[in-house]
């Protein structure tokens, strides 16, 4: 009998042991692995230029965003269609790789090449990128748009919202838009707090003010045959009066496979899964190609 | 004209067992019901022994037992049931008899007497043997008396068995030895539930005062179960009282619930359950952060003795989630959206003892889950719905007492579809389909110390592409000694249905067809049974399953759907499953230990199980194979109740008090070695588009490999108490259950914050705990 209790005081014991206190998980060195980081894209008719290598860093540690920049780096661009390659070089005043001979033409439909060779933390690091330049065709029909300016959350006659609009021709066998929409007057004092959506308190708008400054939106699986592609821009993505500026991206498979998943690391129970980055070997981030087109419009007190 | 021919195929095996049955020898056969004598519901599983030959038979799901081939004399036939008096009963039988017995038990517990606790007098091992491989039933009693969050839940007091794992607390769905949740085939009174789940998924839908029985077979299933590879877990609610009027009313901290009971003249009774959450109600008036949510579910069931061979029973369950959520409820124009979603469900069942030898059970379900999601303000809508009817018939032959057959069949049309409105385009997915199953199988008893059960499984499924399988399944029981057991159980199963869990969207449930294939899985099991003492009984079983074909959940789906059409305003058009899934196969094997005591004043469980899942699947960690969020390579879970008012009784061995006054204790403690998880490995600086300037958001996380790290150990150790009163007929039970009591903080995930300051990258990672301690009280009254 005294057997039995003693075993069962020792399970109680540890029972209770186990069930209280606190689990943690520490996240350092140990999960960390270097990469070098490529942020570059290339345009048709356009300068190869601001193609920026950097490196990844640990969590928990707190570099200065210049030191990340891999400026010794060998960085080789290969044009596809002969196989010549050019040799990028760093530009101190950009923090960026760029070409400067006028030899080297970006032309639509047309595949190109990044070779990143550099140190990180001692370790000689490759990777390397593949983009094809999205057709001629792309741009934005300006007189077609509904842009130039409008009093916040106007209505019409009717008492239905209106909206900017925005109008474009696709590239021809390209079906993956970007969008950049920025707000270039953003302050504190230029936040509409008396939006119909939700009460931001300023400290957090403080905290927060990039967020609401900086908007992107993508479109995919458009169809490529179309003459015509309407993009309503939605009030919850103009926080501030005054100007803004719309930029569409024609973007290649590279920037849709980026946009789409780089940022979308984490799944709903808090577990993270692998990004989709066109980058071989030891790299990680954007080597695309975009076609751009720009516009403004502005949102009125 | 398929089916017709499924049909006839069926009604002219049902024509061939008459047939044999007319050829039947001299020999004597007792058949019948076994019945609660207080409330007359059949009593499902109750052990019937003839004393002098050694034979025996356990009621079926319909509480009918079938003792064959008996020779003719005077027996003494013992019947018992757990929680019952057992009732021995003097049988006469002369040769060539047919003798049907309905047997009436009285519960062990009479107010106001004192009485000795026998204990169940077939002996423990007897019923182990009889049970079928890796099957654990479940009471209400034992169901209801493990503390809980807020309040009792079945498919969360099923996470405290060995082989049954949750992967957080707050989810309620069950990973079932290392199977995924849309492996189990969940059944309530015999009809599928597809999303048995309230409040994303935080409680499930089973109202526990509406539970008669439950049934969880966590492997290697008979041929009559069928269409999902892991698990079954079969839930039969109550018939009615059949004898008076009773009723019970629980509140708890989220509801309010009552249970009625009553008969039907002398031909039946009806019972019905009605549910539903108030902090709506209550604490959403008041608190601005708390949305308008509730959920109400309700069961009806009406039960016919049509005559003495043949009843029928109806039954109904309904339940909805509504969720009226408004981000800024002071605005007039806030954001906000409106979210309804829920199940039904609805089965005729006729059961016939179709001559003395041979039962028939015959159902008629029908099944619907619908979600409605309006979010107007960002131009989404969704509308989800699936809808399954489904004949059904089961037929047992007890030919002798050496052989039994099972046969049946199952016709399963089920359609679904989903529609989703956003501004890039549009999905809209229609798809219907037929599952037909046939099955057989026979139970040989070569000597008392064998039981062979051997099956096959045919299916046909009718898609877009057209699958078939014959799955074969073997049990075999054999009698190591008097007081342990030995068992094997092996089988192939079939599953062509797949779910795609989402945040904070109910799930979607797809079907194979041309661009997914039918999954399958093989069990290989081998069990131990040891009857320890006097109701104490130790199980062990050790299981290898593995899966091919089997799907998960693209979390990069974005980057790999295409418009499988465009509508007229060119918008683009999803109709299939095409890059939702990524496929590839499996193997998950262990060991579990479970030591069980059911009756006596300390009853409950201790159960460990040492397990291990691997996952290979296209996409995923470049095809190399990982650990899935589930695996959990040890788990302890040790359950005890304490009737306190006889304890020490027990213990010295001494005669149980039954008093109107008692006072019960519940213990739960929950061990679970770390899951696996993706950390985030490093971070680097990017802009989301080649045109912005370096901001605040231009951080981004790069994880690890797929699951390459393990969390620390889960633990955790819940407490109930309760005290029942009990007064002329009634009876009430204040409660108090706490959570986590010792309000341990287990980690769910890392949470990674950034923003870069004055040129400085600053970060901040926290650990995100599961729930702390969450104390509870309740009240339940029974008249």
């Amino acid at each position: 009998m005294r057997n039995i209790s003693g075993k069962i005081i020792i399970t109680l014991l540890l029972i209770l042991f186990y069930s209280c206190g606190e689990s943690v998980v520490e996240i350092g060195e140990q999960t960390y692995s270097p990469k070098i980081v490529i942020e570059g894209y290339l345009s048709p008719g356009q300068k190869v230029q601001n193609i920026k290598i950097t490196r990844n860093f640990p969590l928990n540690s707190r570099p200065d965003a210049k030191s990340l920049i891999l400026s010794d780096a060998d960085v080789k661009l290969t044009d596809l269609q002969n196989n010549r390659d050019y040799t990028l070089a760093f530009n101190p005043q950009k923090f960026s790789f760029e070409y400067s001979g006028t030899d080297l033409k970006i032309d639509h439909g047309k595949s190109y090449k990044l070779i990143v060779t550099a140190k990180v933390d001692g370790k000689p690091l490759n990777a390397s990128s593949i983009t094809k330049v999205p057709n001629r065709g792309f741009r934005i029909i300006k007189e077609e748009s509904s842009l130039d300016s409008m009093k916040y959350y106007q209505r019409d006659f009717n008492g239905n919202v209106k909206q900017f609009k925005i109008i474009f021709e696709p590239s021809p066998g390209n079906s993956f838009y970007g969008i950049s929409i920025v707000a270039l007057e953003a302050t504190l004092e230029s936040f509409v707090f008396d939006n119909p959506f939700i009460q931001i308190k300023m400290d957090d708008l403080k905290k927060d003010f990039d967020r609401y400054k900086y908007q992107s939106k993508w479109l995919q699986n458009i169809k490529s045959d179309v003459s015509k592609v309407n993009y309503n821009i939605e009030w919850l993505d103009t926080w501030f009066y005054g100007n803004y500026r719309i930029i569409v991206y024609a973007g290649d498979e590279n920037y849709r496979l980026f946009m789409l998943t780089y940022r979308r690391v984490q799944e709903f129970d808090g577990n993270f899964h692998e990004p989709r980055l066109n980058i071989e070997g030891d790299g990680i981030g954007i080597f695309g190609s975009v076609i751009a087109d720009t516009a403004y419009f502005k949102v009125l007190k | 004209m398929r089916s017709f021919k499924f049909i006839w195929v069926f009604i002219y095996i049902i024509s061939v067992t008459g047939s044999i049955n007319s050829q039947a020898n001299d020999d004597a056969t007792i058949n019948g019901f076994v019945y609660d004598a207080a409330n007359g519901e059949a009593l499902i599983g109750a052990n019937i022994f003839i004393r002098e030959l050694n034979l025996g038979a356990g009621s079926n799901l319909s509480g009918f037992y079938v003792i064959p081939k008996i020779m003719s004399g005077k027996f003494e036939l013992i019947v018992s049931y757990v929680g019952y008096k057992t009732q021995t009963l003097i049988v006469t039988l002369n040769k060539n008899e047919t003798k049907r017995i309905d047997i009436y038990l009285n519960p062990e517990a009479i107010l106001g007497e004192e009485v000795v606790v026998t204990g169940d007098s077939v002996r423990t091992i007897e019923k182990l043997f009889n049970k079928p491989v890796s099957k654990i039933e479940l009471s209400p009693v034992q169901l209801g008396r493990v503390p809980q969050v807020v309040e009792s839940d079945l498919l969360r007091t099923l996470q405290s068995l060995p082989g049954i794992v949750p992967v957080s607390d707050f989810s309620s769905a069950i990973y079932v030895r290392g199977g995924t949740p849309d492996q189990n085939l969940f059944l309530l009174d015999g009809t599928d539930v597809y999303n048995p789940e309230h409040a994303f998924g935080l409680f499930s839908t089973f109202n526990m005062d509406a539970i008669k029985k439950v049934e969880v077979y966590k492997g290697g299933f008979s041929a009559e179960y069928g269409g999902r590879l892991s698990s079954v877990i079969n839930v039969t609610n109550n018939d009615g009282n059949r004898n008076e009027f009773e009723g019970k009313v629980s509140f708890s901290l989220l509801s309010l619930s009552t249970t009625l009971q009553t008969p039907i003249g002398s031909i039946g009774s009806l019972s019905g359950s009605l549910r539903r959450t108030y902090l709506d109600q209550t604490l959403a008036k008041v608190i601005d952060d708390v949305p308008d949510y509730y959920f109400i579910d309700g069961n009806l069931k009406a039960f016919f003795d049509i005559d003495q061979t043949n009843k029928l029973s109806v039954s109904y369950y309904g339940g909805l989630d509504d969720l009226n959520f408004v981000l800024d409820k002071k605005r007039q124009e806030s954001l906000g959206f409106n979210y309804i979603w829920g199940n039904q469900t609805g089965s005729i069942n006729w059961r016939s003892v179709i001559t003395p030898k041979l039962f028939g059970n015959f159902w008629i379900t029908g099944s619907r889950f619908f979600s409605d999601f309006d979010f107007d303000d960002v131009d989404f809508r969704e509308e989800n719905n699936i809808r399954d009817v489904t004949l059904r018939g089961a037929l047992e032959y007890f030919y002798s007492d050496h052989w039994t057959f099972k046969f049946g069949f199952q016709q399963k049309y089920v359609s679904g579809n989903l529609k989703q409105k956003f501004t890039g385009g549009r999905v809209d997915v229609a798809k219907s389909r037929v599952l037909y199953s046939l099955y057989a199988t026979s139970i040989w008893v070569p000597s008392p110390l064998w039981n062979i059960e051997t099956g096959l499984r045919a299916e046909y499924f009718d898609s877009d592409k057209d699958y078939k399988n014959v799955d074969p399944r073997l049990t075999i029981k054999y009698r190591l000694s008097e007081t342990s057991n030995l068992k094997f159980s092996s089988g192939i199963f079939h599953q062509y249905a797949n779910r795609i869990p989402r945040l904070f969207f109910v799930s979607i449930w797809t079907s194979a067809d041309e661009f997914i294939k039918g999954s399958y899985a093989s069990h290989f099991i081998l069990g131990y049974q040891k009857e320890i003492a006097k109701n104490i009984e130790l199980e062990i079983e050790g299981y290898y399953k593995d899966y091919s074909n089997i799907y998960s959940y693209n979390p990069t789906f974005l980057a790999d759907i295409s418009a499988d059409a465009y509508t007229e305003d060119n918008l683009p058009l999803f109709n299939s499953s095409k890059g939702l899934f990524n496929s590839g196969s499996g193997k998950s094997f262990g060991l579990e230990f479970l030591l069980r005591k059911d009756i006596g004043a300390i009853t409950g469980w201790i159960s460990y199980s040492l397990a291990r899942t691997e996952f290979t699947i296209d996409r995923v960690n470049k095809g190399i194979p990982f650990s899935p969020r589930h695996d959990r390579t040890h788990a302890i879970n040790i359950v005890v109740n304490f009737d306190l008012n006889n304890i020490l009784n027990e213990i010295n061995k001494k005669q149980f008090i039954n008093s109107d006054k008692r006072w019960f204790l519940g213990l739960n403690f929950t061990f679970f070695s770390g899951q696996p998880i993706t950390l985030p490995s490093s971070v680097y600086l990017i802009n989301q588009l080649p045109d912005w300037e370096p901001n605040t958001n231009s951080l981004a996380i790069y994880p690890s490999g797929i699951n390459e790290f393990r969390l620390p150990y889960y633990a955790r150790l819940d407490f109930s108490l309760s005290y029942e009163i009990q007064y002329n007929g009634w009876s009430m039970s204040p409660y108090l259950q706490v959570f986590n009591l010792l309000n341990r903080k287990n980690v769910w995930f890392i949470e990674y914050k950034n923003e870069i300051k004055n040129g400085m990258v600053i970060q901040e990672v926290n650990n995100v705990t599961m729930f702390p301690i969450l104390p509870s009280i309740g009240v339940n009254i029974k008249f």
